[in-house]
């Protein structure tokens, strides 16, 4: 970062770095160290401080609060450069810390006192977005900002209503704020920040044309942001259209983490559900993710999974968007083990606590894939990724490991735990293995949950107004409880007890050791 | 031939203009009858004037027996769009319905009616229309029916039984049938083509009969089933590809020898992904997909979900369009009957 930049800043009352002043420091409310060894992906970096990024005082406390100790390496890059305004084009791998590098650019930029939207995220998924607009709360917890999430799939009024009180940050998804816009009801006139997260996706040819209408609300003299660890050429054009003379910030030397080693398990379809059966029983799961091809298969193999006796959420695209929500706030507070999804969660989702990653279906192309296994190894811990392979994928594996330049290797009989599992909750896992064999004589079967009586046409009806009014979970129990699957304890990173991310969004990283 | 086509989901209206959809259970060309089973009535609908409206029957009937001289029309049930409430601008917000159980529906639960009818069932508490029989054996079913029917309308026999038949069998003819393997052909005689709910009924009854997808309690051989696979074969140096022409997708990428990204020469990549396979419409292509591939592709994922859950999954569950009874998320609480043969963690909670 040169000297130069600092005449941009836009907030004078930047504490000093080294100056002494420390008091403040003292008074955070820390969140404990993960301890889970990292990777260079997100520990090469050139030792910058946030304190030297001549943050608002306000900001950096947000920023410890969470955790974060010293910038990553896609941080330690972006953010300075974000802080000049300049347009950024941004490419680091996945789990990196993109998120914090445009957040915290975006909220030091903003007055608190002018009631206008100052800062526009844009992701490509409901869920995305609300995790970056958790991201931009937790952060800016101290700032007294307020940021707002809207996505489709919710009420318009409500929206409406809420922009009508003084709104700074807009974190949603394209269609719902153009929606906005277009009605005149988010004010974007004055939002010098444009922010693209996953910006290959936004730029598909399904987003492109919103991404465009978008922009024009904007001021011509915006700061144009994009994020994403795959940048396909597409994403070129609107770099020569829209962005001037971006500062292009690339980290990856090569395309997967280090941390996620990756197997094939060679199969033929009808074995792919008791290869699964028998990962379960093996791998010392902490959280996994599941992923399928399709909606249908998704919740047929959610119901296989849980007729295995293992818990498991599911979600995809076709659910209620109050359910899908419900599933991604539990599955990342720990309630459940396992989660069955589509290709609605391959991008983005941040949950620390995954260490396995299971495409049950091998993906199509080789762009969808990455994504999918960066859902493990989030900020360079350890994970893995286990491919189900069947004769007719054979052509799909050898490209998606010629594309990423890869290797897939065939799954050993015996994976070695320290390939994935954090260290400090290996010993653990024996424990809880031992344990498990004993509770599995004495074990009965649970009395279904709740709703048991399947309600008739009519009493569905009744109960699906019922519903409108006030959702409510109907089995919501895990069998992954406390007392031991053979993958150990809910999860909860590194063996502690599942934390919401309200307090520390990472569970306590980043982590320079 | 007809008889082939027994377990495919029919809609048949008869002359009195009731609409019953069912699965073809039977046809016996001597006695003219057809004969279906899982039963709906979908009462009149709108066919006829409000005055002599006959509504819907929730229950369905076991069995009833048509003359086919009395049949008016009849159709092999095809996957319309559902009705969807959220279409409705009027809609901020919906439900799904509870989950029965917590998947699909438990042995001997009625299935759910097909959505068109879901609106009418509110209102219907009424004694089934006068023109159905709940048949328990074939033949006093069968005499029962020419009964009844005689009732109803008995000027309305135009159509000659031969007619009707050719109707039937017309209507049949145009379904499709994968001959692929025969416990496929036997799914999709239990399965409507697309998904439809209203052939789920048929399906559901019949579920017992599919194939049961048994977990071994052994491990899976990982290193022995790897050992099938030979994944250096696959490279150009291999051996050359042969069957290339299956995997549209390789093949274009194979010839290819640059690598998809480096950084050294691009900020840019040429992975490939959903926008840009010519092969994968997803990205943008929607209108086109359903035109065209979408069928196929449809089935196609069906035989593969029999393959791999031993069921096709789609109908109930979740036609097009539809929500999964309520939670999502939320498998059901396994409860000791994992096959493994143990119980599941104590107490989850």
């Amino acid at each position: 970062m040169s000297q130069a930049q600092q005449q941009a800043r836009p907030s004078s009352s930047t504490p000093r770095s080294n100056n002494g002043d420390n008091a403040w420091k003292s008074q955070l409310n820390v969140p404990a160290k993960d301890d889970r060894p990292q990777t260079d992906d997100v520990l090469a970096t050139k030792g910058l401080e946030f304190e030297d990024m001549q943050l608002r005082r306000e900001l950096l406390m947000g920023i410890f609060e969470a955790g974060f100790e010293r910038p990553s390496p896609i941080q330690e890059e972006a953010i300075p450069i974000a802080l000049t305004k300049r347009d950024v084009l941004a490419r680091a791998k996945n789990g990196t810390g993109k998120t914090a590098a445009f957040v915290i650019p975006s909220l030091q930029q903003i007055d608190i006192n002018k009631r206008k939207i100052q800062a526009l995220l844009l992701v490509p998924t409901r869920e995305l977005a609300l995790q970056t607009a958790q991201v931009c709360k937790i952060l800016g917890k101290h700032m007294g900002l307020n940021v707002m999430v809207t996505t489709g799939g919710t009420t318009l009024k409500d929206d409406i209503m809420r922009l009508s009180e003084a709104v700074h940050v807009l974190v949603g998804t394209p269609g719902r704020i153009l929606d906005l816009a277009g009605k005149n009801v988010a004010d974007l006139s004055e939002c010098p920040v444009f922010v693209m997260d996953e910006a290959d996706k936004l730029l598909s040819p399904e987003f492109a044309p919103v991404m465009e209408q978008l922009l024009s609300y904007l001021p011509k003299d915006r700061q144009v942001m994009l994020f994403s660890a795959t940048f396909p050429l597409i994403v070129k054009d609107f770099k020569d259209k829209h962005m001037e003379s971006p500062y292009e910030i690339n980290l990856m030397d090569e395309l997967t983490l280090r941390g996620v080693t990756q197997y094939y398990a060679y199969v033929e379809e009808r074995q792919k559900v008791h290869c699964l059966n028998t990962l379960f029983s093996k791998l010392q799961i902490n959280q996994s993710i599941i992923f399928c091809n399709s909606t249908n298969r998704v919740e047929l193999l959610a119901k296989k999974v849980t007729e295995l006796g293992y818990s498991c959420f599911y979600s995809h695209a076709k659910m209620l968007q109050s359910h899908r929500n419900r599933v991604f706030h539990d599955f990342r507070q720990g309630v459940c083990r396992n989660l069955v999804c589509s290709d609605l969660l391959t991008r983005g989702i941040d949950i620390q606590a995954v260490n396995v990653v299971i495409n049950f279906d091998l993906p199509k192309n080789s762009e969808t894939y990455l994504h999918r296994i960066g859902r493990s190894g989030r900020f360079g811990h350890l994970g893995l990724a286990i491919n189900l392979v069947t004769y007719e994928d054979r052509f799909n594996l050898y490209k998606i490991e010629q594309e990423l330049g890869t290797e897939i290797q065939p799954i050993p009989q015996i994976i070695d735990k320290g390939l994935y599992v954090a260290p400090s909750a290996i010993a653990e896992g024996e424990q809880q293995k031992q344990k498990q064999t004993q509770q599995q004589q004495q074990a009965q079967p649970q009395p279904q949950p709740q709703p048991a009586p399947a309600p008739s046409a009519q009493q569905q009806q009744q109960q699906r107004q019922q519903q409108a009014a006030s959702p409510q979970q109907v089995v919501y129990q895990s069998t992954a409880g406390s007392q031991g699957r053979p993958n150990g304890a809910p999860v909860g990173a590194n063996g502690q007890p599942p934390r919401g991310y309200q307090g520390a969004y990472r569970g306590g990283v980043p982590v320079a050791r | 031939m007809a008889a082939s086509f027994i377990g495919k989901p029919i809609s048949l209206i008869s002359h009195s203009d009731v609409r019953y959809r069912g699965i073809l259970a039977g046809i016996d060309p001597v006695q003219s009858t057809i004969q279906l089973s899982q039963v709906f009535s979908m009462g009149t609908e709108s066919r006829r004037p409000p005055e002599q409206y006959i509504p819907p029957v929730q229950e369905p009937y076991a069995y009833i027996i048509f003359r086919a001289a009395e049949v008016k029309d009849l159709a092999v049930d095809e996957p319309q769009p559902r009705h969807r409430v959220h279409d409705d601008p009027a809609v901020i917000g919906v439900s799904a319905p509870m989950p029965q159980g917590t998947y699909g529906f438990p042995p001997g639960q009625s299935p759910q009616v097909p959505p068109a009818s879901q609106a009418q069932l509110q209102q219907q508490q009424q004694i089934p229309p006068q023109q159905q029989i709940q048949g328990q054996n074939g033949a006093a079913a069968a005499a029962a029916a020419q009964q009844v029917k005689n009732g109803v309308r008995p000027s309305a026999a135009i159509h000659s039984a031969t007619a009707s038949m050719e109707t039937v069998e017309r209507a049949l003819g145009d379904l499709r049938v994968t001959d692929a393997n025969g416990a496929v052909v036997q799914q999709q005689q239990a399965q409507p083509r697309g998904g439809r709910r209203g052939g789920g009924q048929g399906g559901r009854g019949q579920q017992q009969e599919r194939h049961d997808l048994r977990v071994p309690n052994t491990d899976f051989d990982f290193q022995g089933s790897n050992a099938k696979f030979d994944k250096a074969a696959l490279s150009p140096r291999g051996t050359p590809k042969v069957e290339g022409d299956e995997e549209e997708e390789g093949k274009g990428k194979e010839k290819e020898s640059d690598p998809a990204y480096d950084p050294k020469k691009s900020f840019f990549d040429s992975l490939s992904s959903g926008s840009n396979a010519p092969t994968e419409t997803r990205g943008g292509g929607r209108g086109g997909r359903r035109g065209g591939g979408g069928r196929n592709r449809r089935e196609e994922e069906r035989e593969r979900n029999v393959a791999t859950f031993g069921e096709p999954g789609g109908v109930g569950l979740m036609g097009p369009g539809a929500y999964v009874g309520g939670w999502g998320g939320y498998g059901r609480r396994g409860n000791g009957r994992g096959r493994r043969g143990q119980g599941p963690a104590i107490g989850a909670r």
